[in-house]
């Protein structure tokens, strides 16, 4: 078995995609993984990662709904005892913007910041206590480059996206505040800026009709998958409250943990 | 000719602090005022300016009623004839350590969100159409220092997860609507102010407040006091901002520095400031591919502004 044996992941929005990576990902590792997604294929990736000879159990939830986000908790620590391991992978995207009416900006309010921000949230405060009381943990949030922008390019999704950038926002406030909460508990806390990844959303974003030549330019999620287990093999000394930025273009790592914190530029 | 004759502003939550001092700076430079608050002392700031010969629109309210915030944005325009600017001011701060009980973390998702950024992000949608119509205007988003610190000791307190992320959130709409207001003449910027002296601030010295233990009931000691800013100044910087007319920026206000706009930021500057808040060391950006942001609009200028 792998690093990971005797630990327990819950991976949201795990029947495609990159969380359906993050689980196979942490499955090889040798960690037991509850899985979670609104669609039902979660359970076919859930009999995949059990081929993986690994414990796995899957639930068709909407992490933007309270009691689904506790169901998945709870069945989770009855059926494994634990919860080492929290990546909260699952995102919706919608455009919009500045002149939208306000009929439209509040019905993808309720949807982003429902399953971007709310979700997160949820799903963080969810598993904490646990954590605290087990002595340690994990937890990745997954954000956009949007919030960590590569070389020579501004923050935002440009003018046209700005709920789904204001959910990522507060995904990434959430991950600087718990992690300086939990510094002392042996939790660390990051979130993930990527850029374009194959995931289910970029397909989606180009109607699942993305010439190859572009999918061809994305970041493989399992190279993307794989930095996330990188950092967790961290252990205990590992960094905490980072926004580790992932681009086309550049390489795919994590820069050494910083030993102080640097001084302020405010030009 | 005052700078403002004629302009009408939107000030919520100017029942007192931050958004009394706007709502007065503004009458004062001569913009027609429409102001609200969940408390009714906004009446009363009402009042006081109308004593004062200034146009005022005072409505007491909750910021979360949409039916409101439609029916003061549609009669400010109305009884005034436009909306040219909107300070998004109004703000719930509470504590919320992450251990707190599960249902208490529901309601305060939704309770804190839905002020600090859902009803900032319906006010600005409400105004946009008269903005435009209009010709140009000025929206300003009162975020706070979390978000810009002067040091990096990352975020505040631990125990404002929520508050934290609200005003994060931000960001996203000063960002995305500065970029696709900038033709139309409008302007997005957000004021990331350290400790003012306000009824937000003084709350938390007081018995229940979370510094309480540093103060009395009648709230902080005046030693305490006398590090805040003065609400007073914010305003004044806040119309340094507008005669400015630069867009997209946090502007970063800290206590014991000077309350000024500071140079203008090139944006690869912005963006290692919002986006490098990684603990990384800062990164080499190289030079920008565009250069400074464009030359002032003085759209809301009737004579020129006096050099800042």
């Amino acid at each position: 078995m792998g690093d990971f044996s005797g630990k327990v992941a819950i991976v949201t929005g795990s029947a495609v995609g990159l969380g359906r990576q993050y689980a196979i990902s942490l499955a090889r590792e040798g960690c037991d993984v509850v899985l979670c997604d609104i669609r039902s294929e979660v359970t076919q990736v859930a009999d995949e990662v059990r081929r993986l000879g690994v414990r796995a159990e899957a639930h068709i939830a909407d992490v933007s709904v309270a009691a689904d986000v506790k169901r998945v908790v709870d069945s989770a620590l009855a059926n494994f005892g634990h919860i080492d391991i929290m990546v909260s992978n699952a995102g919706i995207w919608r455009g919009g913007g500045a002149k939208d009416s306000v009929d439209k900006s509040l019905e993808d309010y309720e949807a982003l910041i429902g399953t971007n921000m709310k979700g997160i949230f949820m799903f963080g405060r969810a598993v904490i206590p646990h954590m605290i009381a087990q002595g340690g943990g994990d937890i990745i949030n997954i954000a956009t480059d949007h919030v960590h922008t590569h070389p020579g390019r501004p923050t935002a999704g440009g003018s046209g996206m700005d709920l789904y950038d204001v959910a990522k926002w507060g995904v990434l406030a959430l991950t600087l505040t718990w992690a300086k909460a939990l510094k002392d508990n042996n939790i660390r806390v990051n979130s993930f800026s990527m850029g374009a990844t194959d995931s289910f959303m970029l397909r989606g974003f180009h109607n699942h009709a993305a010439p190859p030549e572009e999918v061809a330019k994305w970041m493989s999620p399992e190279k993307v998958c794989g930095l996330a287990i990188e950092m967790i093999k961290e252990g205990p000394t590992g960094r905490t409250g980072e926004n580790i930025g992932v681009w086309v273009g550049f390489e795919i790592e994590l820069k050494p943990i910083p030993a102080a914190k640097p001084a302020p530029v405010h030009a | 000719m005052a700078y403002l004759s004629g302009k009408t502003a939107i000030v919520t939550g100017a029942a007192q602090g931050l958004g009394k001092a706007f709502a007065e700076r503004l009458a004062a430079e001569g913009a027609n005022v429409a102001i609200c608050d969940i408390l009714s002392d906004v009446l009363t700031v009402g009042v006081e300016l109308v004593a004062k010969g200034h146009g005022v629109l005072a409505r007491q309210f909750d910021i979360t009623s949409r039916a409101d915030c439609e029916a003061l944005v549609a009669d400010a325009a109305a009884k005034f004839g436009s909306v040219d600017i909107l300070v998004n001011n109004a703000a719930l701060w509470r504590s919320t350590p992450v251990t707190d009980p599960w249902e208490k973390a529901l309601t305060d998702f939704d309770e804190m969100m839905d002020i600090n950024v859902k009803a900032v992000m319906v006010m600005s949608r409400l105004v946009v159409p008269h903005m435009l119509r209009a010709g140009g205007g000025d929206i300003v988003n009162i975020s706070t220092d979390y978000v810009l610190p002067l040091r990096r000791d990352g975020v505040n307190a631990a125990d404002t997860d929520l508050y934290n992320a609200s005003k994060w959130a931000l960001n996203g709409l000063t960002d995305a609507a500065a970029q696709a207001l900038a033709e139309d003449n409008v302007r997005v910027n957000a004021l990331c102010m350290g400790p003012t002296d306000t009824a937000m601030l003084r709350a938390l010295f007081m018995p229940g407040g979370k510094l309480a233990h540093l103060g009395t009931a009648e709230g902080p000691p005046p030693e305490v006091v006398a590090g805040f800013m003065d609400p007073a100044d914010i305003a004044r910087l806040m119309i340094d901002l507008f005669k400015d007319g630069r867009t997209g920026e946090n502007i970063g206000v800290w206590a014991g520095f000077p309350i000024e706009l500071g140079p203008r930021k090139r944006w690869d500057v912005r963006m290692r400031e919002r986006a490098d808040f990684t603990g990384q060391p800062l990164r080499n950006f190289g030079l920008p591919p565009w250069t400074d942001a464009p030359e002032p609009v003085w759209h809301l200028a009737v004579g020129q502004p006096s050099e800042a």
